[in-house]
């Protein structure tokens, strides 16, 4: 029973993420300003993504509740990639669409600089993530010389365990709070580090909403990786403590809680931040327009790319969306995507290592 | 907040660009003695251009004797600033080039005055 109401929450929290990003409101779908009025194939896209959301549901569900447990797993598995493939698709088909006002070639800088990241950061978030990790490892110490030889380290989509090995491999987890607090701070680094490029009329007022904006980005950040890491610490000292004798019944109730926690932090992430946020870009737009002083040449693909070899800029301010993205000319951005797909797998891969000596 | 502004479309490079905001400010009073300026780094990434570019227009400021350039640390506006006296001629050239411009667009020399007059109010009222 409790497998199934597993799966069924891990179908049901995809559908509700892209559920909520498919929309189209004002002059905005999938929370993208296109530069033109919506118009029917705009409407067309979302009723298609959420069709297909829907549908997703409904057959998801249907076989965590119904099939063979194989089968459902296997389902659950694949199921979730369905509406996210689909929401991608109908997204670049709307950016292709799009009709985005050049970026204009006057615009002001400031001569202070920037308010740096420690500006935008929530000391307690940052305590509370500290916190967290530090009292993570200090509990999996505490039961360490407790646990048996094998313990189970990873499940399936229906919470059993399916792969088993030595305890220590369990320090993986920890490295993996770690990597993403590391995460985190390089997140707000790169908003703070973002190009600060005014327009020339209501420079003031851009200012003010710019900042915002950061200070938005950044709080919504903090929130996310909080709740990751809380999922990752439920996760590993579940399986700790569920390993010891008469606690095996935890096991289950862990992969539910580490989903529920970093589902939360997603969809509540999204839920607090994407209204304020949409809100603040428009005010953006309508004062001065977004990528102020990004090469007009430089965005490729519609637009979704930036790459513009004579600018120095890193960290560069969306054109569609919310957020920011990299000049992908500059190698240190390359550098950072190698690094945040190598250095997790290099953790569980060194954790399996040290713990088969 | 003090800003500079800044034109790709312009047909003037950027560097002359940054040097006379920066001088135009420095002249307005806006930036005063010791005051210092964004870091190289830091003001190439808000324009958007190489670090050379910048660097170049802090040291036009330099040899003009507005900004004192200190390796490992920021360019600070020199108290009492005061453009060295070989740059006038200089100036008088270029007010001389703005005249001619100004008369080849049908101006007489009421209106070119008028000219000046305005840009006169603009600079010291900002």
């Amino acid at each position: 029973m409790l497998s199934r109401i597993i799966l069924a929450s891990t179908i049901v929290t995809v559908v509700l993420v892209v559920w909520l990003v498919a929309r189209a409101d004002g002059e905005r779908v999938f929370y993208m300003d296109l530069g033109r009025p919506l118009d029917e194939r705009d409407r067309a896209r979302v009723r298609r993504v959420q069709g297909v959301t829907l549908a997703s549901a409904l057959v998801g569900v249907a076989a965590a509740a119904f099939a063979p447990l194989p089968a459902a797993v296997l389902v659950a598995t694949l199921l979730p990639f369905v509406p996210i493939a689909w929401l991608l698709i109908e997204v670049v088909g709307a950016v292709k669409s799009a009709k985005p006002a050049e970026a204009s070639l006057r615009f002001r800088v400031p001569l202070t600089e920037p308010p740096p990241a420690k500006q935008y950061v929530s000391l307690p978030l940052q305590i509370a993530h500290g916190a967290l990790i530090a009292l993570s490892a200090a509990a999996f110490v505490f039961v360490r010389g407790q646990l048996p030889v094998l313990v189970p380290l990873h499940f399936d989509a229906a919470g059993r365990p399916n792969r088993w090995g030595s305890p220590d491999e369990l320090w993986a987890l920890g490295g993996i709070m770690l990597f993403c607090w590391a995460l985190c701070w390089l997140l707000v680094v790169g908003v703070a580090r973002e190009r600060w490029a005014l327009p020339t009329a209501h420079t003031e007022a851009y200012a003010r909403a710019s900042r915002r904006r950061r200070q938005l980005l950044v709080r919504m950040i903090e929130v996310l990786m909080l709740c990751v890491n809380a999922a990752v610490a439920a996760s590993w000292l579940g399986i700790a403590i569920g390993s010891l004798p008469g606690w095996s019944h935890l096991l289950g109730i862990t992969v539910v809680v580490a989903l529920v926690l970093s589902a939360g932090g997603a969809v509540g992430s999204l839920v607090a931040f994407l209204a304020p946020l949409t809100a603040v870009q428009r005010q953006l737009s309508a004062l001065g327009g977004v990528a102020l002083g990004t090469r007009p040449d430089g965005w490729r693909w519609g637009g979704m790319i930036y790459y513009a070899p004579d600018d120095p800029a890193l960290f560069i301010p969306k054109r569609f969306g919310i957020g920011q993205t990299f000049n992908f000319a500059r190698p240190a951005a390359w550098l950072i995507l190698v690094l945040l797909v190598v250095v997790p797998i290099g953790i569980a891969f060194t954790s399996m290592l040290l713990s088969r000596r | 907040m003090l800003t500079i502004e800044v034109d790709f479309g312009s047909a003037r490079p950027v560097y002359r660009q940054i040097a006379e905001q920066v001088r135009g400010l420095i002249a307005r009073g806006d930036l005063s003695d010791g005051a210092e300026l964004p870091s190289v780094r830091q003001l190439a990434a808000n324009v958007g251009v190489n670090l050379n570019t910048v660097a170049k227009a802090y040291r036009i400021l330099a040899d003009e004797g507005l900004v004192d350039l200190r390796h490992g640390s920021r360019a600070r506006v020199v108290g009492g600033a005061r453009a060295r006296a070989p740059e006038v001629e200089g100036l008088e050239r270029e007010l001389g080039d703005v005249i001619s411009r100004l008369v080849l667009q049908g101006r007489g020399r009421e209106e070119v005055s008028a000219f000046f007059e305005t840009a006169l109010e603009r600079f010291f009222e900002r």
